[in-house]
């Protein structure tokens, strides 16, 4: 069975760094872009290949990284390294981007690397993300999450949770039928599905989280199907108001409607 | 580096579009710099940064070409942006960055193809931010429109024009040079003129010079200080011809030795214009008794000019085609403000486009070059003459008239003109691949008939008044066909001068609307950015009314239209919605020209124009006055001045007196004002028929008043004959001047 995941924007370590790039930005970008909670903002190279590190000024735990909104070539690799100095590989984790959608969009991914060789729970000061093998014109990334946890739901989702999946576009008919269209570029995704808490501390967990995102302003790491490393995105809870249904003592259930926030055009 | 343009290519494969709006917030007096922000509705990543997503709401862009009347709708920009961040809210009270009228903003767009690409963005449109107000969840709602509108001032239209006006501050400041300053003309627009303004080109009476000559200070000339300086225009001038003085033309001799004139024998300076108060003018001296009385406004001097030439020195060569005159004007005292030297540049936008698209003039008169037996649209007028003050958009409204043109803006920002039938083939549209479903529209438009055009041109400056007026062109066809007749405002050509011009505007005028407009309205992609405003689109689909196709082909019937030509008069382009709907004229309407046209005379002397004096008597007051006499069924025009008369024991006709020819007969009633200088003497006036060497009826006005008294005089005038305005009695200081009224 497939867990639902999610990380709460105070447990995304990113934005806490300092972000610097090599071999440089190209004009126009900034490195911590790449870590402002905005994927639609990217952080862009100015070679198809390079790396963005992150200091931390001190050792921070990190379980989960993501990458979102990236342009890079399909089958390049992705590697996390980190370490108590910069450039250093006590962590050395190569990823292969996964290849792109149907209609051309690249898809993020993510990986767990609490089994990954090097691991700490006390974490690392510095953090490295290299692209190596990237072949795209752009070596482009809109966010880069790195989570001090990642934590799943404890009962999954409920029987009938819907996913779905919207690219916006403008469309005119003429009179034949003859199509006038023109794409927007943005693919939003979206989940809902009910959850049930059985305990009160399954509840003030979800809770926690809802809180944590003031109303569904800030946005979270999901992970719909920890089975597909490229289900991960950003999301924001749909509505202002969480409801909780208590079903009977200790138990409750509560309507989950999370909406991608979409990357850069 | 290509450059992007938008084509049915985007829609048909659904390609990404790439909207953008770029505001470039310019510091007040530019002491900051300029900070530039760049929106869109969709956060975009480009070349060159990344654009945020800010936009909220794309209002929908439009651009339309003048009316028939000169009358232009403002090219209208705006969005909404939700300035969440407060990057813009900010400044509101930033010393430096808080006016935010008046600056630029420019759209662009792109597809997915054309960034990856790296293509050069295509301009949608560009305007100037007219105003941004506050609205709820921290947005802001810009609103910007073309330059003309903003720029200056919200009221930037309705400036008057022209900008420089006689100043004594400038002319004669002190005592010397104020012996020749008459105080009536201060205030007065320093004209500006076109063409050849001579009376003998016209084959009409040559008594009278074309241009009037305003007294404007004293200038010590070789060490004699009492040359009173006349000045003619604002500018360097190609050619003075000939100075008049009382509608008498000076004697030759004159020139050299109490006349001093640009060209002539005895002119003193190194070039044909004067330098005066870091200002160019034409300007003539004069000395002596005539000089006196030009100041006193007792007798008025005029000439005959070859005005604006194409340098700014009077070395170049005379402009003479309307529309080059139109985009003259519009460079150097329209947007413009000519002082002197060398004429100005088009201005330009901060990326240094061009701001009138001087393209687009050439066009125009080309299109029209076979006009008037391939001579073309060939004018000549005065801007600004007897104190004419305008708003601008009322002398965009005269220029368009003159030319038969129609005026706008592209989607550069750049003003353009299109002349009445232009015909530039822009795009094809079609109801199978173009035309958006149910959008298609065509409404015939009953109330634009006009079957009778009537039109005034030759503007006589020295009388103020026309040479031709309301004469009309009829398409009887049209008022039989429709059963009205239906009759438009008068067309005052202010820059035609000859009658094969001015009818052949008429009659390109009555061929488009002896028949009832057809109005075409469509929405299609983005690809109807390509149809410009003033060009022409041809448009298949079945619901077009009728089969005709004269310009392109001819449809079978029962097909509806077949590419039939469309003159594209509005464009309003909705990003939001990726649609552009096209408003226009149906070309089809049109009968073959040239339509078949009757003329009905308009109001003409005898052989005859009228001089007027100017300046004022020694009862002070302004100079010369037009009035229009009416009667039944049309009107007649007299001018006259007001004049010194001496002192007579007979009847002596009003020095400079205007004859007086009725084209119809019937009673008027004049307005004569007069004045003695010696309370008890009177002074008396009548109305003179000089066919019948009598006086008209009881036709005197007696006055002993030192003081200036109004009279009338009625009489009945007969078609054909001359008349003159006679006084006896006064004194050396009397003066009359007739008013007529009806």
């Amino acid at each position: 069975m497939s867990n639902f995941l999610y990380c709460p924007p105070f447990e995304n370590q990113a934005p806490s760094g300092t972000w610097t790039a090599s071999p440089g930005l190209a004009s126009g970008f900034l490195a911590p872009w790449v870590a402002d909670s905005r994927p639609e903002r990217p952080s862009r190279l100015s070679a198809q290949n390079g790396y963005w590190n992150c200091d931390f000024g001190s050792a921070k735990r990190v379980d989960v990284l993501a990458i979102l909104g990236h342009t890079l070539s399909d089958g390049c690799t992705v590697t996390l390294t980190a370490g108590a100095t910069a450039g250093a590989t006590t962590i050395n984790h190569a990823i292969t981007v996964p290849a792109a959608r149907r209609d051309g969009t690249t898809r993020p991914f993510y990986v767990v690397i609490t089994g990954v060789g090097g691991y700490s729970a006390s974490g690392y000061r510095y953090w490295r993300v290299t692209i190596s093998g990237n072949s795209a014109t752009y070596c482009q990334i809109g966010e880069i999450w790195l989570g001090r946890v990642i934590t799943a739901l404890p009962n999954g989702l409920g029987r009938g949770a819907t996913r779905s999946e919207q690219r916006l576009d403008v469309v005119h008919l003429t009179n034949r039928g003859v199509r006038l269209r023109y794409d927007r570029g943005v693919v939003l995704r979206q989940i809902t599905a009910t959850v049930l808490l059985t305990s009160t501390a399954q509840l003030t967990a979800v809770q926690d989280w809802h809180q944590a995102t003031k109303g569904g302003l800030l946005p979270s790491l999901i992970v719909t199907d920890d089975t597909d490393r490229t289900d991960v995105r950003m999301a924001v809870f749909d509505e202002q108001r969480q409801s909780y249904v208590r079903k009977t003592m200790g138990v409750h259930e509560v309507t989950l409607a999370m909406t991608e926030l979409p990357g850069a055009v | 580096m290509a450059a992007f343009t938008p084509s049915l290519d985007i829609a048909r494969d659904g390609r990404l579009l790439l909207p953008w709006v770029q505001f470039d917030l310019q510091s007040y007096n530019d002491v900051a710099g300029t900070t530039t922000f760049r929106w869109s509705d969709v956060p975009l990543v480009l070349a060159d940064g990344f654009v945020d997503g800010k936009i909220t709401e794309w209002h929908r862009y439009a651009r339309a070409l003048s009316d028939d009347y000169g009358t232009f709708e403002s090219a209208k920009l705006g969005w909404t942006l939700a300035d969440v961040e407060r990057a813009l809210l900010d400044l509101a009270d930033s010393e430096n960055f808080r006016y935010w009228i008046s600056r630029f903003a420019t759209v662009y767009v792109l597809d997915g193809p054309a960034r990856l690409a790296g293509d050069t963005p295509y301009v949608l449109a560009r305007a100037v931010v007219r105003n941004v107000q506050t609205a709820a969840d921290r947005g802001l709602v810009f609103t910007a429109e073309d330059f003309l509108s903003t720029e200056f001032s919200l009221s930037y239209l309705d400036e008057a024009l022209p900008r420089r006006r006689i100043e004594k501050a400038r002319f004669a400041p002190t005592a010397p040079e104020e012996v020749g300053w008459h105080d009536g003309v201060e205030g007065f627009p320093e004209p500006i003129l076109y063409g050849t303004l001579s009376h003998a080109t016209y084959a009409v009476d040559d008594r009278f010079g074309a241009c009037p000559c305003y007294p404007v200070g004293s200038e010590s000339i070789a060490g004699n200080p009492s040359w009173v300086r006349m000045l003619i225009a604002s500018h360097a001038c190609k050619e003075v011809e000939t100075i008049y003085l009382d509608g008498v033309a000076v004697d030759g001799a004159r020139y050299g030795v109490d006349i001093l004139c640009p060209g002539k024998a005895g002119w003193p300076f190194g070039t044909v214009y004067r330098d005066i108060g870091g200002r160019r003018y034409t300007v003539v001296y004069i000395i002596g008794p005539d000089a006196t009385s030009l100041v006193e406004g007792t007798i008025a001097m005029s000439a005959d000019v070859k005005g604006i030439e194409t340098v700014g020195d009077g070395s170049g060569t005379l402009v003479t085609a309307i529309y080059d005159q139109y985009l003259h004007w519009l460079t150097n005292f329209g947007l413009g403000d000519y002082q002197t030297g060398a004429w100005l540049s088009i201005p330009t936008w901060p990326d240094a486009t061009p701001r009138i698209d001087s393209t687009s003039f050439s066009t125009a008169k080309t299109s029209i070059a076979g006009r008037v037996s391939g001579a073309g649209y060939v004018g000549g007028g005065i801007v600004g003459s007897n104190n004419d003050l305008r708003t601008f958009r009322d002398w965009l409204a005269t220029w368009n008239a003159s030319c038969d043109a129609r005026c706008g803006f592209n989607r550069l920002g750049q003003f353009i003109v299109v002349s009445g039938e232009q015909q530039t083939a822009a795009l094809d549209l079609t109801e199978q691949d173009d035309i958006v479903e149910g959008s298609f529209e065509v409404t015939p438009d009953p109330d634009s008939i006009r079957n009778v055009i009537p039109f005034s041109y030759q503007r006589e400056y020295v009388a103020d008044a026309w040479a031709v007026e309301n004469e009309r062109a009829v398409s009887t066809l049209s008022v039989t066909g429709y059963r009205r007749r239906r009759e438009d405002q008068v067309r005052a050509l202010w820059f035609v001068r000859d009658q094969a011009t001015a009818r052949d505007i008429a009659t390109h005028f009555l061929h488009r609307k002896m028949h009832p407009a057809r109005r075409v309205t469509l929405e299609t992609g983005l690809h109807g950015l390509l149809a410009e405003i003033g060009a022409t689109v041809t448009v298949t689909h079945a619901d077009g009314p009728g089969t005709r196709a004269y310009w392109v082909v001819s449809p079978p019937a029962g097909t509806g239209w077949v590419q039939r030509p469309v003159l594209v008069e509005r464009v309003e382009v909705g990003l939001g919605d990726g649609l552009v709907r096209l408003a226009g004229w149906d070309y089809e309407v049109l009968d073959p020209y040239p339509p078949t046209v009757s003329w009905e005379p308009g109001v003409t002397p005898t052989g005859s124009t009228f001089s007027l004096g100017s300046g004022s008597g020694t009862g002070g007051g302004s100079g010369p006055t037009t009035i229009i006499v009416n009667t039944t069924p049309q009107s007649h025009v007299w001018s006259s001045s007001r004049d010194r008369g001496d002192r007579t024991a007979s009847w002596a006709d009003v020095r400079n007196g205007v004859p007086f020819w009725p084209t119809a007969s019937g009673p008027i009633t004049l307005k004569v004002e007069q004045r003695t200088d010696n309370a008890g003497t009177s002074v008396s006036v009548r109305v003179y028929c000089v066919t019948d060497a009598s006086a008209v009826g009881s036709a005197t006005a007696v006055s002993t008043s030192t003081t200036w008294v109004e009279r009338e005089i009625a009489v009945t005038v007969e078609a054909g004959k001359k008349y003159v305005l006679q006084y006896l009695g006064g004194n050396a200081s009397a003066a009359v001047y007739a008013v007529g009224s009806h």
